[in-house]
């Protein structure tokens, strides 16, 4: 038999709550959607929006989207009970249920990311395809579907399906990552989850930790490679970042203090649950720690125009306070709601084992593993750019209306 | 083109264009609801092909469509046994332990000078300590026997077999569905134990099983009360029914007029009331004798 | 400006991959629907047969357990009794446990109970909680009943588990200590006129401590005792002189012509 891991409760619960049913992996899945739809929203600052400065950080970004994007699946196919089953829920979907439809969204989006992925990169494998031999050069012609066609033409066909992909790109992430909050908030069951605030609230703050996300391996991957990262780049993403958090804290106090001013049934069990166990979870981590010092150090950046290693410094800081913050604040949800008993008469206290599929160690795993994918992917393809003798800057083509020269 | 005299520079146009991106395509996105609200399709459905139904599904003859189930508690009545939740766990294959139940007992006891009515049940700790759960006995303690007590009484909970039911439109695979003769039960070859329908009960009557409920059955897969529904397709009631040993449990079809739920239905009238009835979800299971301190 | 010519090749090859991959996926997918499913347009109809077919554990037709060439009698003690004559009936299975698979596999009192304590199972239902208390069902605080004593007796002592009312016909009313003797006089004091039959039926609830007619179960005997040592021991316990048994509070109930009555009849037995 298995066991059945009980946790501890205050006050009354109903019998069957006392076995928390979703734990840390299934925190952890929304993180992972909320990085996809905040890198992808990075990467389009640059290919969709054209604007100059964002091109340092703009493919590893949309690297970094498809590595987070993968190990979804993953890490929901590991929490469940039967994880050979799930390809049903395509088979025979529910249309009412929001886990369902999630199932053809995510596949939906894995698709457009790789259509992306495939566009943006098809010069660049192209040219891997002429300089290798082997396997390599298999791998690569197979990647360009045997088509070594990298004429002005074909760049600017490229290009323009890119920008029709980019704006299904976008609606295709922040759509995937709300409805994940939809997954939660569309349930009136639990007070803490049923409020519409909570879909905005996951989109914005995924904006937050996939700007912070990207920030973090850009300068990470500057200072393995010994080059200094684009100080321009660096601070118009901390100026969003900033924007983004800002926003987030609003959004999450509103959200917060509504729950408190309706003054519903089990308010008093809530607040004494989010002034006890929660406290330091709550307003220290994810209000505290989590976004007013990040907003400060930012706004800092920003006031004082910091630079050089200061910049580093603090956009850094900022960063992995941001992703710790976007963290606690799902865990928070999650967890913390499960914790809310439905009875609203008593709330659980429930800790993360260390081992297991349940277990923290289980959870870093996952984020570790679609680090691990993204660096297999920044290996396959690249986060630089061509030179521009061989592949024109879109942006400088359409504009200029320029076709130029270019040696095929 | 652009109306403006002054024209944006590329930074600026770019800026625009990736706020209206974002913002308006997430915030119109993610408001779309999910497909096709396909409430009653099933039943509607199964209504058109109901003799090929009969034929091919129906287990022994029975006819869901002809009954409409109903359940009755009498919490005036009750006193606490947890007769019905051990037959309950013996008849449908669970473990003894207090965490996972298709049904249970709540005490309320109102003290004097308290204004906090304090609830138990099987998981209390002062209550396990007083049962043998390996051994499928659950009492209560007598913490409160030397106390002032202005009112106490046992409400037995379980699921409520809604007739709209939260727990089924959340499934992803309709591996947990309402039959006919409005019993929610769980397909255990199809689950795949995400849980959401856990979630998404507002009474919290579902669990993951840990063992098989039957020699062929599964485990890891989502599990509830089921009206016994293996005993009211021959005839028999569900087990909690049969043993309670101050009658305090009723059951029966709406659809007969004098079965044992529509004479009590008829009988207590206004006194009836169910559980969170705000939540819209429209319960099966009726009670008397209860107070809005139960939930 | 830009030549907008045909699409280039590897556009058309990408649809044509993704396209078919689409149809592979999709079409090869609907392969799998259970026709089940196909009927009730969202579950599978085919999990109700499975369902329905998961196996009985309890019987519960307490009817069929008294059926003429089963336990009739017992049958006919417990519909008569306390446990099965009131409208809320104390089911056989209750105590007996699951009994779906009987005759085949026979479970006595069941052993979910832990070597068939049977005081621990009584206690389930009896044992006085203050949530029982207007549901107007008989509550015991197990160390004080029937009366202060060493010890805790088994309840199948006193009580017949299948007719458990004490006296005769007589059922414990909630809060009182039952009437552990036969019906109290009427009204004015008089007394029914057959003494003889009057002094059997006072007698009858002794038998159940003090043995079948008297001869000693876990009380020691009556029967058979001079009527004087039988009266003198009964006058004693209910002056208080002999203190702290159980006899106390059961002689403080008789009369002193009651205890003549008894002592005589009892005297008289063989």
């Amino acid at each position: 038999m298995e066991a059945i891991h009980v946790t501890s409760f205050t006050g009354y619960v109903y019998p069957n709550e006392t076995v928390v049913a979703w734990t840390i992996l299934i925190a952890v899945y929304p993180y992972l959607t909320g990085l996809v739809a905040g890198a992808s929203s990075v990467s389009v600052l640059y290919t969709g929006s054209g604007l100059k400065e964002y091109k340092p950080v703009s493919r590893l970004a949309l690297l970094a989207a498809f590595g987070f994007m993968l190990t979804v699946p993953i890490v929901l196919l590991s929490h469940l009970g039967h994880p050979e089953r799930a390809l049903g829920a395509m088979i025979t979907p529910n249309f009412k249920s929001a886990f369902s439809m999630f199932g053809y969204f995510a596949m939906l989006y894995s698709f457009i990311l790789f259509l992306e992925i495939w566009f943006e990169f098809r010069v660049y494998n192209v040219l891997q395809a002429r300089s290798s031999t082997g396997i390599k050069r298999l791998f690569y012609r197979t990647l360009t579907l045997f088509d070594d066609n990298i004429s002005p033409e074909s760049q600017a066909f490229d290009h323009k399906w890119m920008r029709r992909i980019v704006i299904f790109s976008i609606l295709g992430a922040h759509g995937l990552h709300g409805y994940v909050g939809f997954v939660f908030s569309s349930l009136k069951s639990r007070e803490w989850w049923s409020s519409e605030l909570t879909i905005v609230i996951f989109v914005i703050s995924a904006i937050v930790s996939g700007l912070a996300a990207v920030m973090l391996m850009y300068l990470v991957v500057s200072t393995y490679r010994k080059q200094k990262a684009d100080e321009v780049c660096l601070r118009g993403l901390a100026f969003y970042l900033m924007i983004f958090a800002i926003f987030t804290l609003f959004l999450e106090g509103v959200e917060f203090v509504s729950l408190i001013y309706k003054a519903k049934e089990g308010i008093g069990l809530i607040l004494e649950y989010v002034t006890g166990p929660m406290f330091y979870r709550f307003f220290i981590v994810q209000f505290l720690v989590g976004a007013v010092v990040p907003i400060l150090i930012l706004f800092s950046v920003w006031r004082f125009q910091l630079s050089g290693r200061k910049l580093y410094l603090a956009t850094a800081t900022a960063s992995v306070l941001a992703l710790a913050q976007v963290f606690m604040m799902r865990y928070n949800v999650v967890i913390g709601g499960q914790e809310i008993s439905k009875t609203m008469r008593g709330y659980l206290d429930y800790e993360v084992p260390l081992g297991g599929i349940e277990g923290s160690v289980a959870a870093i795993g996952a984020i570790i593993f679609s680090l691990c994918l993204t660096f297999v992917f920044v290996k396959v393809f690249t986060i630089d750019f061509e030179d521009e003798s061989v592949v024109q800057d879109r942006h400088t083509m359409e504009t200029s209306g320029n076709s130029g020269v270019i040696p095929s | 083109m652009s109306k403006r005299t002054i024209p944006l520079s590329q930074t600026e146009q770019g800026r625009r264009r990736f706020i209206k991106q974002v913002l308006g395509s997430s915030l119109l996105l993610v408001t779309v609801p999910s497909l096709a609200s396909r409430r009653g399709a099933d039943t509607v459905l199964m209504e058109q092909h109901k003799q090929e139904f009969l034929e091919k599904y129906s287990p022994n003859g029975f006819d869901p469509f002809a009954h409409r189930w109903s359940y009755g508690i009498d919490a005036y009545k009750c006193i606490g046994c947890n007769q019905c939740m051990t037959a309950c766990k013996l008849e449908n294959g669970l473990p003894g332990h207090p965490s996972i139940n298709n049904r249970w007992i709540e005490r309320y006891t109102k003290l004097e000078g308290d204004s906090t009515v304090y609830v138990d049940a099987a998981t209390d700790p002062a209550n396990i300590a007083v049962s043998d759960p390996d051994n499928y006995i659950y009492r209560f303690d007598d913490r409160y026997e030397n106390a002032d007590v202005e009112y106490s009484f046992f409400v037995p909970k379980m699921c409520n077999h809604c007739n709209v039911p939260a727990c089924t439109q959340v499934c992803p695979k309709s591996a947990t569905f309402q039959t006919p003769d409005g019993a929610v039960l769980v397909d255990e070859d199809r689950c795949i134990g995400c849980l959401y329908c856990k979630q998404a009960c507002p009474y919290g009557a579902r669990y993951l099983r840990p063992i098989p409920a039957r020699p062929d059955g599964v485990t890891r897969v989502a599990g509830k009360c089921t009206w016994c529904w293996h005993r009211l397709t021959q005839g028999l009631q569900p087990a909690c029914v049969s043993v309670c040993p101050r009658n305090a449990l009723i059951f029966g079809d709406l659809n007969d007029p004098n079965s044992d739920i529509s004479l009590w239905i008829k009988q207590h009238g206004r006194e009836i009331l169910v559980l969170k009835a705000e939540m819209g979800t429209h319960p099966a299971v009726k009670y008397i004798g209860i107070n809005e301190e139960v939930r | 400006m830009q030549e907008q010519g045909s699409t280039p090749r590897y556009a058309i090859r990408l649809v044509a991959v993704v396209v078919i991959a689409a149809l592979v996926f999709f079409l090869g997918l609907r392969l799998f629907v259970p026709e089940g499913s196909k009927l009730t347009g969202s579950y599978d109809a085919q999990s109700l047969p499975y369902i329905a077919a998961a196996p009985l554990a309890y019987a519960s037709n307490s009817q069929s357990c008294g059926s003429v060439n089963c336990h009739s009698t017992v049958y006919e003690t417990w519909a008569k009794g306390a446990h099965g004559a009131r409208q809320e009936q104390s089911k056989c299975e209750v105590c007996h446990g699951p009994q779906g698979d009987h005759p085949k596999q026979t479970k006595k009192l069941p052993k979910v109970r832990g070597d068939g304590d049977v005081v621990e199972l009584c206690l389930v239902c009896h044992a006085r909680l203050k949530a029982r208390q207007n549901t107007g069902q008989p509550q015991i605080v197990a160390q004080e009943h029937p009366a202060p004593h060493e010890g805790v007796l088994k309840c199948t002592q006193c009580h017949n588990p299948h007719s458990p009312g004490i006296g005769a016909g007589t059922v414990s009313q909630q809060g009182e200590t039952p009437e552990v003797q036969a019906p109290a006089a009427d009204k004015n004091g008089a007394k029914k006129t057959d003494a003889g039959a009057d002094a059997a039926a006072l007698a009858a609830p002794c038998f159940s401590c003090h043995g079948a007619n008297g001869r000693g179960g876990f009380a020691p005997p009556i029967a058979a005792q001079s009527a004087a040592t039988l009266s003198d021991r009964l006058n004693q316990f209910r002056s208080g002189e002999l203190k702290g048994t159980l006899m106390n509070p059961i002689a403080a109930k008789l009369s002193d012509q009651e205890i003549t009555a008894l002592a005589k009849y009892l005297a008289g037995l063989p």
